[in-house]
């Protein structure tokens, strides 16, 4: 664990008061601390430190921007892993989303961000101003933002930089979508997901995880769907051993 | 305002005016009395053709006393009394000078060798050397300078698209504007270089301030068309997203000091001798 010490600074206009921040830590937006390693620790060198989301450098000082518990990776990485439901488009991000409407050469997408995105109809694979593709309104689509940011309207393609689909465009025929919060998304994507895996050993299934928090799946039966959607879920704030717990039940057919 | 306009001309006209009604009545309306022989439908003649003079008069001078606008009430009231519209035809507006003091210039016109505003605002009054002081009327006291084409105007973005960015004029030149005019800078004028791989975005955020050259006055509905392809023409003040101004570093990169992040803009190469420490 790495340890940052301060001290309290008392001065004659204004009273600063640094706490001992630990990673692992609950942190609240605005708070600050500042990067002065003891000489005790002698592996980390001052350094560049990296900052991850969640937090800002101002100047000297490092600023919490978002509520969370601080996180560290080695060697100068820092971050805040904060609980969100709500989805904020990023460049490069794969969403599901849903088309709403089609009007000329572009459709417009619900991805549960503030706007609207727009895909363009020549954004698949093979599609042509003759050849269109067959998307209809109400169509899932999973598909990844070259335009995000908070001044333009947010643009989606189904093709990568190639021209290929890559597993993007439109899916969707039967399974279930529901909605889960940003945190449980990102650890299911993760390169060795310990969810994934405790879910593979369970009857197969497709599945579908936009990084705005919906997730699609599909199973042989009707059951064995909802049972996956429940189970996913419900193991969002449990720790890994009540998971496993839940899972072998499950398997066992005790539910 | 019975009295104010009035001047000799008027009276003469209107004395002659009054002459020529009662004239008339007199000749029409006598012949029907003589044979009728009453002292008492004379009078009441009389009495009547003064009566329709004096409301005359009284119209003329409402309608002499009001600006311009009127003018068409004017041509109204012609149209009714055909018999009165030689001399009732009476400018509309204030009377400033006679021809003898001054030359007329804009807003006002003449009429009876006397010098009348056509428009309400501020008289002014311009010596020429030795000729004769030229009179004009203004609504605004500066004139308007209106974005020419070629000429270097200072924007602030509104809002920004992937195909251009929407700003307002703010100045032309050094001359602040008193209204905003609006301009669009397209994506293939961001640029000298490389036009088809400019990315508004990376040129332009809303809120900055942009120096720009005029290319096209538009058309009725388009706005101004502008080009920031050059190295003098771009983003001149920009903020970052922490809020602070952030200093330009390149000619495509600008760092906040706050946050030491750096931003992508399409930076104006401003000559040392106009920047401010």
């Amino acid at each position: 664990m790495v340890c940052l010490f301060d001290c309290v600074i008392l001065s004659c206009f204004y009273v600063i008061i640094h706490l001992v921040y630990k990673v692992g830590d609950v942190l609240l937006p605005g708070d600050v601390f500042s990067f002065q390693m003891p000489e005790s620790i002698t592996d980390s060198k001052p350094e560049k430190v990296v900052c991850g989301p969640g937090l800002r450098r101002n100047g000297d000082e490092v600023l919490v921007c978002k509520s969370g518990i601080l996180r560290h990776k080695q060697p100068n990485l820092y971050w805040i892993d904060s609980q969100q439901r709500r989805y904020v488009p990023g460049k490069g991000e794969s969403v599901i989303g849903i088309i709403t409407s089609k009007s000329g050469d572009i459709f417009k997408v619900d991805v549960g961000g503030s706007e609207q995105a727009s895909l363009s109809y020549l954004a698949f694979e093979g599609a042509t101003k003759r050849n269109r593709p067959n998307v209809q309104v109400g169509d899932l689509v999973y598909s990844q933002f070259i335009i995000a940011n908070k001044d333009m309207e947010p643009e989606l393609v189904c093709i990568d930089s190639c021209g290929r689909a890559n597993g993007m465009g439109v899916f969707g025929a039967g399974g279930l979508l529901f909605k889960v919060s940003l945190g449980l998304v990102r650890r299911l994507l993760a390169p060795q997901s310990e969810i994934a895996k405790d879910l593979e050993k369970m009857f197969p299934f497709e599945i579908v995880v936009g990084m705005n928090g919906r997730v699609w799946v599909k199973s042989k039966t009707i059951q064995q769907t909802l049972i996956v959607a429940n189970l996913l879920e419900s193991c969002e704030n449990m720790t890994a051993q009540q998971r496993q717990t839940l899972f072998r039940r499950v398997a066992d057919g005790s539910i | 305002m019975f009295v104010r306009n009035w001047d000799e001309k008027l009276l003469s006209d209107l004395a002659i005016l009054m002459v020529f009604v009662r004239l008339l009545l007199y000749s029409t309306i006598g012949n029907v009395i003589d044979q009728q022989d009453s002292v008492y439908t004379k009078h009441v003649c009389l009495s009547t053709s003064v009566c329709l003079v004096m409301i005359v008069v009284v119209l003329s001078t409402l309608v002499e006393s009001s600006d311009c606008k009127s003018l068409d009430i004017c041509e109204k009231f012609k149209c009714f009394s055909p018999c009165v519209c030689i001399h009732l035809s009476l400018p509309a507006g204030d009377r400033l000078c006679s021809t003898e003091d001054c030359m007329p210039g804009t807003g006002v016109y003449l009429r009876h060798g006397y010098i009348y505003s056509s428009l309400a605002g501020y008289v002014l009054r311009k010596n020429e050397g030795e000729e004769l002081p030229v009179i004009s009327v203004v609504r605004e006291t500066e004139a308007q300078l209106l974005p020419d084409v070629g000429a270097i105007v200072t924007c602030k973005v509104t809002c920004i698209n992937p195909r251009f960015a929407k700003v307002h004029i703010l100045y032309v030149g050094s001359t602040p504007l008193k209204d905003r005019f609006r301009g669009t800078i397209r994506k293939e004028d961001v640029r000298a270089t490389e036009k088809d791989r400019v990315e508004t975005y990376k040129s332009f955020r809303p809120g900055d301030i942009v120096l720009a050259k005029v290319i096209s006055l538009g058309d009725v509905q388009s706005n101004y068309l502008l080009t920031t392809a050059e190295n003098e023409l771009g983003v001149v003040v920009a903020h970052s997203e922490a809020g602070a101004q952030m200093v330009p570093i390149s000619w495509c990169e600008m760092q906040c000091p706050r946050t030491h992040a750096k931003e992508f803009r399409k930076v104006a190469r401003v000559q040392p001798e106009y920047l401010q420490a």
